[in-house]
């Protein structure tokens, strides 16, 4: 078990070396430096762009630094990890390097702050909203999935799997979007301004919206395992043995049906947390996702690489807590260790 | 003598007609009467159908060109709706579902946009199938380092959040030539089938590999047919089912991708041109309305209920095919 | 005394897309206590859904009992409710079933599942079922059962399973224990241990036992009386000696013929039965073995459905000839000769 978890930490160093290198990749490609006009959108003179270029380490190549390495060299430096260093200083591996530090590099256009501290500040705020959708999502998309299940082809059945078809299917943005003309400006049921994010009453609309799609998700294959495990033969075997039908229920089919529930949480909680991106950004909630997207909107591409890899750090990490807890229910694979 | 012979196995005939076996169905027929039974999935086929001919005659449905700018009729409301006071704002038959904030009318965007929803729904699904079919293909059929290298590098792409990853592609290259190709439809398609694939592939390769395992295919084996026979006379048309199941969910998704990047205002570009076949997006649509939500909410109403309805279409589609398809999952 | 199980003109039928299904039709039997019913026939002839049936354990929808009585112990199962049926499953009648490897929950340790059953019926305290569940395993030569009681069921074998099925099943000493094919799914050597297992526990407890298989040599071995089950009907009963000394129902002798037999001394060929068993779905009346058999007589084969008939003591076939009498027609040439 512990190998197994140690395999997949390491697993996820190349991941997100790719995101960071893919990420990083595709940024260069855009026409223009960060710092080429100011935050009034003035061309920024020349002298202050090429300071502003050296103090953040933007003069140097991009990937690797052969002309440095050769230069220690020549004055007799014989030390590989210095050369090595010298060889890795530029930007790509500078940002890899400090990133690993905890140092996400300077936003381009909220100057004088860093990034890992817009994201930590407004962590919070993005962490209540997840979780609150989260616990919406599992507390009612698993109970649903099973009595649909159990119910099969009755009315709740049918009504469950058609509101669970539309919260996949229906884009979250979009309900996001309706849910603020019906409910906010047309019922006023809902404020959609001015409202204090340190509380937790403004959360229940956003986090019902962002928890919708995952909870349907969560329903239907719900719904589908435990219609599979109900035909299984040891079911049968449970019944033959004078179990009633809330033992069988409990102790034979929701053991069984959960465990393919667990493995599909992972992909529901990565669509959560990026779901939350756009959440944020409809309900004005100033989380890291709303700074996110302002960071797209402005084109403010360190913020935009740093939250990214700050995501992929949780998703690869959410498939980690996934893969384990599969292991904990299944008694198959915890044995394999 | 001859005719009791001739009687009695007429007899024997029909009695061996009164037991046979009704007429074996081909998988194809079975699935497709069992979809053809599925009301739901029936409804959408349905759905969609008349939105393809909606995209195909829009310029009949639209009452103006998207892209013209009518003066003085700004964020006028929906046909049906009078603003007291303000005759200006107020809705009029000429614009159904009113005008944005420039002064286009929101029906003929809307008409057009189908066009767009449908494109961008079914070229990456096409891409990301073929892309996922040819590796999961390869990497489940030749087996060994090339099976290993393809799956740990479809395992790194799978760990790259998909939604980040349009974020990224659209953002770096929207200002780059690629991505003003086409009003950034390419760049799009590229980035939805690069992502999509991975799991079709994981999807090929573990049919190709219970297939293999298969007695028909020993057996195909055992006769000497060839290698790329076995590929693509066996494994590829006994993979069909879920490769097919799998394309019609990539649809919604890719269309709901194109949306929230639009809605972003990193999706597609706005088109400048008059005639181009695909000026407006749904998504773009919503990113104009959230601006307005007050003074002309159906500029968001109107295309986000067709994102909604084209979205849920395809999945009770994509759902009414897993079942005609996948009869263990049938009931 | 009355018999311990009385089954009367039992009859199930599945609703499907393609039309009913009647899969149980007009089945009776009975089984005296301690006695050993062998149910025969091929997969298909409704053999496992009469022993579902007794336990109730037909899913309805889409399955329904369409008529008939199962009077077990003096009372018709039928007209019991749930809640009293439960209290008969796993404890008065238990079920082994095919597959060892299907059959036990992958994710509850053996021992888990069986002091289930121990705790509902016998009303035993954790501690007590658990050494009951030891004892079991030992009964069933499982060795160093207390060790095993907390592996789960991929720790065992496929035989090893089935002995695990078999002490679930004898756990709550039932007065029935009905095997459905309790070997097919196991390698040969191992089927023999767990027949003779089944054999030597049933001397043990004098629990009745009906064993459900498509394989004449189990029910050979076992059985003090043989059904013949075809397309949902008996079709031949009688004492095990008499139906494989004396068949008289031409499906009977088909399927005796259609398996190799080491002490047959002339060499005797095998002979597969020809044909396919008949769809279950709109029956006509006549006899559903008919375009099969070598005994046909147009006319008369296809007008009624044949009755079971007395053909001897205790021994009755659904045939409407004595065929002892008649010599088989090779398949398809005239029959009228024989009429």
């Amino acid at each position: 078990m512990l190998q197994f978890i140690i395999r997949r930490l390491l697993w996820a160093i190349p991941v997100l070396f790719f995101v960071a290198l893919v990420s990083f990749f595709l940024m260069h490609q855009a026409p223009g430096g960060p710092f080429d006009k100011d935050n009034n959108k003035k061309q920024v003179d020349g002298a202050t762009l090429a300071s502003l270029n050296r103090r953040f380490g933007l003069d140097k190549p991009q990937y690797i630094n052969p002309a440095a390495a050769s230069r220690l060299w020549a004055s007799g430096e014989r030390n590989p990890l210095t050369l090595g260093r010298a060889y890795l200083d530029s930007q790509f591996f500078n940002y890899v390097f400090n990133a690993m530090r905890g140092d996400l590099g300077p936003s381009y256009r909220q100057r004088g702050k860093n990034v890992q501290d817009i994201i930590f500040k407004q962590w919070p705020y993005s962490m209540r909203l997840g979780l609150l959708a989260m616990i919406f999502a599992v507390i009612t998309g698993i109970p649903l999935g099973v009595i649909a299940a159990l119910r099969q082809n009755s009315i709740v059945d049918y009504i469950s799997l058609f509101f669970a078809t539309i919260g996949v299917s229906v884009p979250t943005f979009v309900i996001g979007l309706l849910v603020i003309i019906f409910f906010g400006t047309t019922l006023k049921w809902i404020s959609i301004t001015n409202n204090d994010w340190n509380t937790w009453r403004p959360y229940l609309a956003p986090s019902l919206v962002l928890g919708l799609s995952t909870m349907s998700f969560i329903t239907r294959i719900t719904r589908s395992t435990v219609l599979e495990v109900k035909r299984q033969d040891y079911i049968r075997t449970a019944r033959a043995k004078g179990l009633s039908e809330r033992m069988v229920i409990v102790r034979h089919i929701l053991r069984n049906a959960m465990i393919p529930v667990v493995t599909v949480l992972g992909p529901a909680l990565v669509d959560l947390i990026t779901g939350a991106v756009i959440t944020e950004s409809i309900f004005s909630i100033p989380g890291v996702g709303k700074f996110f997207v302002d960071a797209i909107f402005q084109r403010d591409y360190s913020m935009i690489m740093g939250s990214t890899l700050i995501y992929a750090t949780l998703v690869v990490m959410a498939n980690i807590l996934v893969d384990l807890s599969y292991g904990l229910l299944d008694p198959r694979i915890r044995s394999q260790g | 003598m001859a005719t009791t012979l001739t009687n009695t196995n007429s007899v024997s005939d029909s009695v061996e007609q009164a037991f046979a076996q009704r007429a074996p169905r081909s998988l194809w027929s079975d699935a497709r009467r069992r979809l053809l039974r599925n009301k739901a999935a029936v409804a959408a086929l349905l759905y969609i159908s008349f939105l393809i001919v909606v995209a195909i005659i829009a310029p009949l449905l639209a009452l103006h060109n998207p892209l013209d700018i009518f003066q003085n009729n700004s964020y006028r409301q929906a046909a049906w709706i009078t603003v007291p006071n303000r005759p200006e704002a107020s809705g009029s038959w000429a614009f159904p579902l009113g005008t944005d904030a420039i002064g286009r009318d929101v029906w003929s965007r809307l008409v057009y946009g189908t066009r767009t929803s449908l494109v961008v729904g079914f070229v990456p699904m096409v891409f990301t199938l073929f892309l996922g079919t040819v590796i999961g293909l390869v990497s489940g059929f030749f087996g060994g380092a090339v099976d290993a290298f393809l799956m740990r590098f479809a395992e790194i792409v799978y760990s790259f959040p998909a939604f980040l990853f349009f974020i990224i592609v659209m953002t770096a290259l929207k200002d780059t030539p690629i991505g003003k190709f086409w009003n950034g439809f390419v760049i799009l398609f590229g980035a939805l089938s690069l992502v999509g694939w991975v799991g079709v592939a994981r999807l090929v390769r573990g049919q190709v590999l219970s297939l293999k395992e298969k007695e028909f295919i020993e057996a195909a084996r055992a006769i000497g047919v060839r290698q790329h026979n076995i590929l693509f006379k066996h494994l590829l048309p006994n993979s069909l089912g879920p490769i097919i199941i799998s394309g019609a969910f990539i649809v919604p998704g890719a269309i709901i991708a194109e949306a929230v990047l639009s809605y972003l205002g990193i999706g597609l570009r706005p088109a400048t041109d008059r005639n181009a076949l695909f000026p407006v997006s749904w998504g773009n649509m919503i990113l104009d309305g959230k601006a307005a939500i007050t003074a002309q909410p159906w500029l968001m109403i109107a295309p986000a209920i067709s994102i909604a309805s084209i979205t849920l279409a395809f999945t009770f589609i994509g759902d009414g095919l897993r079942d005609a398809l996948d009869p263990r999952e049938a009931n | 005394m009355p018999p311990l199980l009385e089954v009367r003109n039992l009859k199930v039928q599945f609703k499907t897309q393609d039309g009913v299904v009647t899969a149980v039709n007009d089945v009776s039997f009975h089984l005296e206590r301690g006695e050993t019913l062998g149910i025969v026939g091929e997969s298909g002839s409704g053999k496992s859904v009469t022993s579902l049936t007794l336990m109730r354990l037909i899913p309805t929808p889409p399955g329904k009992i369409a008529g008939g009585s199962i009077v077990f112990d003096g009372e018709n199962l039928l007209d019991y409710s749930e809640e009293e049926m439960r209290h008969v499953r796993g404890n008065r009648i238990s079920m082994i079933f095919q597959d060892p490897m299907t059959s036990l929950n992958p994710v509850l340790t053996i021992g888990r599942q069986i002091t289930e059953s121990l705790e509902l019926h016998m009303k035993l305290t954790g501690a007590e079922a658990r050494k009951r569940a030891v004892e079991l395993l030992n009964m069933v030569g499982i060795p160093s059962g207390a060790r095993r009681l907390d592996d789960y069921p991929h720790q065992f074998s496929g035989g090893m399973r089935q002995r695990v099925m078999i002490a679930m099943g004898l756990s709550c000493n039932p007065e029935l224990l009905i095997a459905d094919e309790p070997t097919t799914a196991l390698d040969v050597t191992i089927q023999a241990q767990i027949l003779e297992l089944i054999n030597r526990l049933k001397n043990e407890t004098g629990t009745a036992v009906i064993i459900i298989t498509h394989d004449l040599g189990v029910v050979a071995g076992m059985a003090d009386r043989v059904a013949v089950m075809y397309a949902g009907r008996i079709v031949e009963e009688g004492p095990t000696g008499e139906i494989f000394s004396n068949p008289r129902m031409p499906y009977t002798i088909g399927l005796l013929r259609s398996i190799p037999r080491l002490d047959d001394a002339d060499g005797r060929t095998l002979t597969p039965i020809r044909g396919l068993p008949p769809d279950l779905i709109n029956l006509p009346a006549i006899c559903p073995f008919s375009p099969r058999c070598d005994y046909f007589v147009a006319g008369k084969c296809d007008q009624t459905v044949p009755p079971l008939r007395p053909v001897g003591a205790d021994h009755r076939a659904a045939c409407l000839f004595d065929i002892t009498l008649e010599t088989p027609v090779p398949t398809k040439e005239p029959a009228n000769a024989l009429a």
